[in-house]
């Protein structure tokens, strides 16, 4: 069994604060390790579970994308750190039989959503992929199910999960690292207790490959974003751009990735 | 059996931001940490592979100073610092091979991390009469020069590939990290990288007398091909011939003379 783990930091046990998922703030340097422990935590349970193969990709973006601390990782695994890649989580292909994700946020204007954004936190209001309202965590399962490969964990605050839920369905494992109060402040489970239920859920989702479907949101794909200033959409180029309103534009392609890497 | 290692830090694994490379945040100091665990892998795997002597040579920067020096291995000697004589002072033809460890592509070279010859913001080519070479091919000259076979190279896959056109088939190679660009790649963990140095340093000393030191041919021509005119303009060296307007040639009746005459 091969399973492709991408991690974010705003989900992880014990961040709530900006602060804590950018340099230069010793704060940052705090997080890093955290979210290495949770790596580990997901690495471990998925081993248990049968995993053979597994390569944990750095996806949070702070940082030129390495935030691991290298020599504390599992030795389980395989690591992808840095950036930039030459196309959208290029890495992932169908010899994946599912994938994780640790760490992850809520979509941008979820209430309670601790550090809720998708992708620019100062940019983007709202992304509607075929017309349904996508954060990050939703967009990377559609990417894996353009491949067939369908996402079974995902860990992060309690809105996060909410949110897998309902776009993965049901038999999606989660693992809720805490319950966020405001953007900013959240109820979160000790350490310890976060890892232990990482592991456990990384396990139990293996057994999960079978059951939860890949996401398929069809094709093409159009990507529409709205931002949060006039200005933001006046000065974006990219490919098969068009402008549906002031605020917002739209970009296609005949899958994910595609739609995705024309938007960047 | 006496080995010269030279390291640097570009190719160790866990490493592929410029920000690891250079002084003044805390990632550079978990490189070091990183570099010093390869290095005493190295060493310990010479060791049970017969080295006797062991000089290692902290080479990153210009300063010289990355090793964390409590933390090295007791079996061998360290070099740390700059500004010798001449390039590589130290490497003679008492030593019986040289190890390049942490090591990094040439200039241009695709999915290579941190790829670059000498000055990334300076250098666009480097060859060595006549042939494209980066640091992994200078070194290996240098010690050819001195009759010293180069037994173990590690770094990323890139460097492999390169090691494997300059050096040939028979060199003990240790991949660290698959570059996917110049600042991303996919590692193996630190526990499996400092296992499979160690390894190859071990085997590495077995291929003594059977991997032959680089030859290049004398005298050595090296030509420099910067990134902008102005870099050319500036140019002064001994012996130095303007080949065009990006483009200086040195030569010196040896490959660390004509190194030596452009620095």
């Amino acid at each position: 069994m091969k399973i492709y783990m991408v991690t974010d930091l705003e989900g992880v046990g014990g961040v709530v604060l900006k602060e804590q998922t950018q340099p230069p703030d010793p704060l940052y340097q705090e997080a890093r390790h955290l979210l290495t422990q949770e790596v580990n935590a997901a690495v471990e349970g998925a081993l248990e579970g049968g995993a053979t193969e597994i390569l944990v990709r750095d996806g949070h973006g702070a940082n030129s994308g390495y935030n691991f601390i290298f020599d504390q990782l599992h030795e389980g695994a395989l690591y992808m750190m840095g950036s930039p890649t030459d196309s959208y989580l290029d890495e992932v292909d169908d010899s994946f039989d599912a994938i994780f994700q640790i760490g992850a946020h809520a979509m941008a204007g979820t209430l309670h959503g601790v550090l809720e954004h998708t992708q620019s936190s100062v940019a983007w209001d709202e992304m509607r992929v075929n017309g349904r309202p996508m954060g990050e965590m939703g967009f990377c399962a559609a990417v894996a199910g353009q491949h067939g490969v369908p996402c079974v964990l995902v860990t992060g605050d309690q809105a996060v999960c909410d949110e897998a839920r309902d776009l993965l369905g049901p038999d999606v494992e989660v693992a809720v690292t805490k319950v966020g109060l405001s953007r900013t402040c959240a109820i979160t489970k000790s350490p310890a207790a976060v890892r232990g239920l990482i592991r456990e859920r990384a396990r139990a989702a293996m057994a999960k490959i079978d059951k939860v479907e890949p996401l398929d949101i069809g094709s093409p794909v159009e990507i529409v974003l709205r931002f949060k200033h006039v200005s933001n959409a006046d000065g974006y180029k990219c490919a098969n751009k068009r402008r549906l309103d002031s605020k917002t534009i739209m970009v296609t392609g005949k899958t994910p990735r595609e739609a995705f890497d024309n938007l960047a | 059996m006496r080995i010269y290692i030279i390291t640097d830090l570009e190719g160790v694994g866990g490493v592929v931001l410029d920000q690891q490379t250079r002084p003044g945040g805390p990632l550079f100091d978990e490189a070091r940490r990183l570099q010093t665990n390869e290095v005493n892998a190295a060493v310990e795997g010479a060791i049970e592979g017969g080295a006797t002597e062991i000089i290692v040579h902290d080479a990153h920067g210009s300063v010289g100073y990355n090793f964390l020096f409590d933390k090295l291995h007791p079996g061998a000697q360290y070099l740390f610092g700059a500004d010798t004589d001449t390039y590589l002072a130290a490497l003679d033809a008492s030593f019986d091979g040289l190890f390049l460890l942490g090591m990094h592509a040439m200039a241009g070279t695709r999915r290579a991390v941190l790829e670059h010859t000498w000055s990334p913001s300076a250098w666009d080519e480097m060859r060595i009469n006549g042939r494209p070479m980066g640091e992994i091919g200078l070194m290996a000259a240098i010690a050819g020069e001195e009759g010293v076979p180069t037994l173990l190279v590690t770094g990323d896959q890139a460097v492999h590939d390169e090691t494997r056109e300059v050096l040939g088939p028979d060199v003990e190679i240790a991949v660290t990290k698959i570059g996917l660009s110049r600042h991303c790649a996919i590692m193996k963990p630190a526990g499996q990288v400092g296992r499979l140095i160690r390894a190859s340093a071990r085997a590495a000393l077995s291929k003594i007398g059977k991997v032959k030191p680089l030859d290049i041919g004398r005298p050595a021509e090296i030509t420099i091909r910067y990134k902008h005119v102005s870099m050319a303009d500036g140019r002064k060296c001994a012996g130095k011939r303007r080949l065009d307007a990006r483009t200086i040639a040195v030569t010196g009746a040896t490959v660390r003379q004509a190194f030596d005459n452009l620095s």
